[in-house]
């Protein structure tokens, strides 16, 4: 009973197998006593503490959206299905057969043309904020301009200047002081978007020096009479006269004709069947840069509805468009549609 | 000291597991917060321990056929528990930065409890020091020892039942809380 509590003692006493003996000198000896107290309290709270600290994060942390059986009785019936069914190679396969399936959807619904002629009217839109060169219209083929003072350098860029009915000053990179001040103009369409430039210049040209272009007659650029752009007149753009236009071109030269891809045979007209109609009819086309036809006109008629019935046969036909340098263009061509009976 | 009812006391569940939702779904209700306390404690991970629990029950309900009623429902998941922590201690033995963060989070937030209101302030700031100083031992048992001294001191199991839950022999358990109460002593300053 004199002997202190060792070690091995106390631990036994604290685990709840202590002997009699032991918990006796416990209760009288103030110093193992004072041991016992101090662990057995530590331990104690440190219970509290772990019961309050897992109390509260469980809480914390589950909602009973579910109750926890209906959690398990889903996962074991979802792990049994997947057993029988072969489990992940089958899943894996099966998703990435509808993965492919709706991509699959997602292409072959983007590819119709109303998909397309969409997207390309949205881009088209886009284009507005000058990312992109500006789109010359592509209802009229004509229009354009061009100038330069036969200057060495390519045209600088810049803006153009304002819209007008009509042109009397042609823009110059570096004004020239004039006795009548009549601010320089192009006879475009006020909706062609421009570069905001403090200086007139080419929207397409290149930062560098200034320069009017290796054009005549005034103007910026590579072409003459006093637009802005390769092309002939007042306007911008490679085409001619006023306007912003593409202008067309004539295969030879440089620009390559443009090659049938896919054509449609006309249908014979009720009444030239009767007549029992033959010869050919002459139509002149403008083939575009997307190797339609547009702007069909008669060159040689037939008559007896003839016409009309190449006219709209010609329209459904697809070209491969003529080439200038690479980049397709529109370009004049004449076709013959040949009306025989067998 | 306190008594807990442990689940040799409650009757509640059946030794027998019900194979009917109802049943299970009490049964989980019962258990569920004592497994998970001693998850957490085990690894102090708020998510790892939750997934653990997740996982001891799944294992029970999957297994509830092979569960011949030798030990009690209870110490029957605190052995699946207690093989899970060990699984995941020999996983996680790579993941040294994990580990890092996570005790350093939690392992205060373990600390952050809110003693008896009776106490008074310097007793509440001693018995959090004492606490902390059990955690810090706690952290730094080995599994085994550590697992017997949750299995004794929070959960109140009797030796035999920690014999049960962890396979060992009740001379192994003993020698096992000894070496842990002998570090605590250490800790807490009580020298002799």
């Amino acid at each position: 009973v004199n002997r202190h509590l060792s070690t091995q003692d106390i631990s036994r006493c604290l685990i709840g197998e202590g002997l009699q003996s032991e918990a006796r000198h416990a209760r009288e000896c103030a110093e193992c006593g004072a041991e016992l107290a101090l662990l057995e309290t530590s331990l104690g709270q440190f219970r509290h503490a772990v019961r309050q600290w897992g109390e509260r994060v469980d809480r914390a942390s589950y909602q009973p959206v579910m109750s926890r059986s209906r959690l398990f009785l889903s996962a074991a019936a979802l792990d049994a299905r997947a057993e029988a069914g072969g489990g992940a190679t089958r899943a894996g396969a099966s998703s990435l057969l509808m993965h492919a399936a709706a991509v699959a959807l997602a292409f072959t619904l983007g590819s119709t043309p109303q998909a397309r002629e969409a997207t390309r009217s949205r881009l088209s839109f886009l284009t507005a904020v000058q990312l992109h060169a500006p789109q010359p219209n592509r209802d009229r083929a004509e229009g354009g301009g061009g100038g330069g003072a036969r200057q060495t350098l390519e045209a600088s860029r810049g803006s153009l200047p304002k819209a007008a009915p009509r042109q009397f000053t042609p823009p110059r990179v570096d004004p020239v002081p004039a006795e009548l001040l009549l601010p320089p103009s192009l006879d475009i369409p006020a909706t062609i978007t421009d570069l905001r430039a403090t200086t007139y210049g080419d929207p397409l040209g290149r930062e560098g020096p200034v320069s009017n272009g290796r054009g005549s007659g005034g103007g910026i650029g590579d072409g003459n009479r006093g637009g802005v752009g390769p092309g002939t007149g007042s306007g911008y753009g490679p085409g001619a006269d006023g306007g912003f236009g593409s202008g067309v071109y004539t295969a030879g030269g440089s620009v390559s004709a443009p090659v049938l891809l896919h054509q449609v045979e006309p249908e014979y007209s009720e009444d030239a069947r009767k007549a029992k109609w033959q010869g050919i009819v002459m139509l002149a086309v403008v083939v575009d840069e997307r190797g339609r036809v547009r702007e069909v006109t008669v060159v040689r008629s037939l008559g007896l509805g003839l016409d009309e019935k190449a006219i709209e046969a010609v329209r459904q036909w697809r070209f491969r468009p003529g080439m200038l340098n690479g980049s397709p263009v529109p370009v004049r061509a004449t076709v013959e549609v040949n009306f025989r009976l067998l | 000291m306190e008594r807990t009812l442990t689940s040799e006391l409650a009757p509640v569940a059946d030794p027998v597991v019900a194979d009917s939702c109802d049943n299970f779904d009490s049964l989980a209700r019962i258990h569920w917060p004592r497994v998970f306390r001693f998850i957490l404690a085990s690894i102090r991970d708020k998510d790892a321990a939750e997934n653990l629990t997740q996982d001891c029950f799944f294992r029970a309900y999957r297994a509830r056929d092979q569960f011949r009623g030798a030990s009690s429902i209870g110490t029957w998941l605190m052995r699946i528990a207690a093989n899970l922590v060990r699984d995941h201690e020999a996983s996680g033995r790579v993941n040294f930065w994990r580990r890092m963060r996570r005790t350093a989070v939690d392992a205060k937030e373990a600390c952050d409890w809110i003693p008896d209101r009776k106490m008074s302030p310097e007793d509440a700031a001693v018995a959090h020091e004492q606490v902390e100083a059990i955690w810090s031992v706690v952290a730094n048992l080995s599994e085994r020892q550590r697992t017997v001294f949750l299995l004794r001191f929070v959960e109140d199991m009797e030796l035999m039942e920690i014999a049960a839950v962890t396979g060992m022999k009740e001379g192994t358990v003993k020698v096992h809380l000894f070496r842990a109460l002998r570090a605590v002593r250490a800790e807490l300053g009580v020298t002799k």
